[in-house]
């Protein structure tokens, strides 16, 4: 058993690169390897998720109650019939597969509605706390601090914040007025509103390029990884897979280019 | 016999020839220059931020047998940004004698929590701290539903995972003994790369129970969660591979992600060099441009 899991390691790892490269290989441009690896990806991950669906949600908060619940009503146990409910919540489930005809699509309007109401419900009071209620609390802060000699600001002396503090506080309190105020789009942009509503855009900006930052140092981070992963499995007790897979997705990436490639069908 | 050209004419060709640059040339550029920094034996200072420190003294702070919900929304595609960040808070917590309680809203994330407990369980049994499945840690899998299924795992979790991911039953497990709310829970952790994740639980269960909260999310999604951290719903988080390796450096292992610190600091150079240059060279055109026409 154990040389079966040691073969099925070797094969992983080789996976893994080749998987990997062939999927790098489209920054080439798309091909036919790419393509493959492509179609394999998407049909694994269809097959996955389905399992995972049915063994983590439908199978224990359906199947494993109605089956017990049976058991239980067979035994005389009347109470059980309360576990039959779910019966209900699985035809609703059914019936949003009804858009797939076209005749009974209407059908699936009850199950939609339902799941509508539920999220509209549930983001409505949890939005509004968080995103509402807890952030203009955040908002309200001290606008003092004391200064390095120790002696308080003056215009508001019992605020203990520090004073680096109290400056970040004035940032973010401008910062959030500004914004707002350019997002205000019930009065003329002018005099105050208008200067108000510019240092606003600036904030915006301000925060779009931390974003695209945060993007950039993300998608990376992906590359550091595969490349590591890949780096990782390159062992002599694996065959050097990277460098073999490098040179089966190059030496194909040749072959294709220089034997079947038609630039007219690209551009098409 | 071709007209000689002139330096100016020469500068312009070069000008264009590197604002029209095949993007190709700059992506193998970077794949050379990951690939060098992985081989070179460099490393970098890190600096940890507030949110990061904050973070670890939130999870410093849990006493032995702390009941600790960590959901886990990530999968293999995201491995290189929450995987240190994963094996890093699941080490501290199992090492702090925490009950940790997994659980996903990513159906690729019950394997991701399978493959951590294997190392870290199988680390810390080198040491000699033996972990059992089902007393000190549980894998409860994946649950379907989002943020509705969020509020319900508030509600109870015995009703919402009914079976383990081995298919154990949830309520004879000894881990699930005496509690079965988020009320009960004394920290809540997620992993998250998106929609559901950090910012669904802070909506759905960190302001509605009240559950003191952090969060490890991937760069793209961290510059969300600064309001959050603002006004206490989170009580720190970590950001991406950088967060990783700041968590690293506070708990005293540096690893993987610390590693890659290096390269992708050498990577951003490449980055804001080519982002100056590229721009540098189109002003420089413009300019010509404008003195070709005598403006």
């Amino acid at each position: 058993m154990d040389s079966f899991w040691q073969i099925m390691d070797v094969v992983g790892v080789w996976l893994v690169c080749f998987f990997t490269l062939a999927v790098f290989s489209f920054l080439y441009r798309d091909n036919p390897i790419y393509k493959a690896v492509e179609h394999i990806y998407v049909g694994i991950a269809a097959g996955y998720y389905f399992y995972q669906a049915f063994r983590g949600t439908i199978y224990p908060n359906f199947v494993l109650h109605v089956v017990r619940g049976m058991d239980e009503i067979a035994k005389g146990n009347a109470a059980a019939w309360a576990t039959q409910w779910r019966w209900g919540a699985a035809v609703l489930g059914i019936l949003l597969l009804s858009r797939l005809i076209p005749s009974w699509s209407w059908l699936s309007r009850w199950p939609m509605a339902l799941v509508v109401g539920a999220f509209a419900a549930l983001n409505l009071t949890g939005f509004a706390k968080a995103n509402l209620v807890d952030q203009i609390g955040g908002t309200m802060l001290p606008l003092a601090g004391r200064l390095a000699n120790g002696s308080v600001l003056p215009w508001l002396p019992q605020a203990q914040a520090s004073a680096p503090s109290a400056f970040n506080h004035f940032v973010l309190i401008v910062g959030v007025v500004s914004v707002l105020t350019y997002f205000f789009f019930s009065t003329s942009r002018r005099g105050i509103v208008g200067r108000l509503g510019t240092l606003g855009i600036w904030f915006v900006m301000v925060t779009f390029g931390a974003t695209y930052g945060s993007i950039v140092l993300a998608r990376i981070s992906l590359l550091i990884g595969r490349a590591t992963n890949v780096m990782d499995y390159n062992l002599p007790k694996y065959g050097y897979p990277a460098y073999v897979c490098a040179i089966l997705v190059v030496g194909g990436l040749l072959i294709w280019r220089w034997k079947f490639f038609r630039p007219e069908e690209e551009e098409r | 016999m071709a007209k000689p050209e002139s330096q100016s004419q020469r500068i312009e060709s070069l000008l264009r020839g590197f604002v029209g640059l095949d993007r190709r040339w700059i992506f193998l550029t970077l794949g050379s220059l990951v690939l060098l920094f992985l081989i070179l034996p460099i490393s970098m200072p890190i600096t940890v931020s507030e949110q990061a420190a904050s973070m670890h003294r939130a999870l410093s702070s849990l006493k032995p047998g702390s009941r600790v919900h960590l959901s886990i929304d990530y999968g293999p595609g995201s491995e290189a940004e929450l995987w240190p960040q994963h094996i890093a808070i699941l080490r501290q917590l199992l090492e702090q004698d925490c009950k940790v309680i997994c659980s996903s809203l990513w159906t690729d994330g019950p394997p991701m929590i399978e493959k951590a407990f294997r190392v870290v369980v199988g680390e810390l049994e080198e040491k000699g701290i033996k972990k059992v499945r089902g007393v000190d840690y549980v894998n409860l899998g994946f649950k379907a539903g989002d943020r509705v299924a969020i509020a319900k795992i508030g509600s109870s979790f015995k009703e919402t995972f009914p079976t383990d991911y081995q298919g154990n039953r949830t309520a004879e497990l000894p881990i699930m003994q005496g509690w079965d709310t988020y009320k009960d829970i004394d920290m809540l952790i997620t992993i998250a790369v998106g929609d559901p994740g950090a910012v669904e639980y802070i909506q759905q269960a960190q302001s509605r129970y009240n559950v003191p909260m952090v969060a490890g999310v991937t760069a793209v999604i961290s510059p969300q969660l600064y309001p959050y951290y603002q006004s206490r719903n989170l009580l720190g988080f970590l950001g991406g591979l950088a967060g990783a390796a700041e968590y690293e450096k506070l708990v005293g292992r540096p690893g993987y992600a610390t590693r890659g610190m290096v390269i992708q600091s050498a990577v951003h150079i490449l980055i804001v060099v080519l982002v100056l240059l590229g721009n540098l060279a189109q002003f420089l055109l413009w300019r010509m441009e404008r003195k070709k026409e005598g403006v």
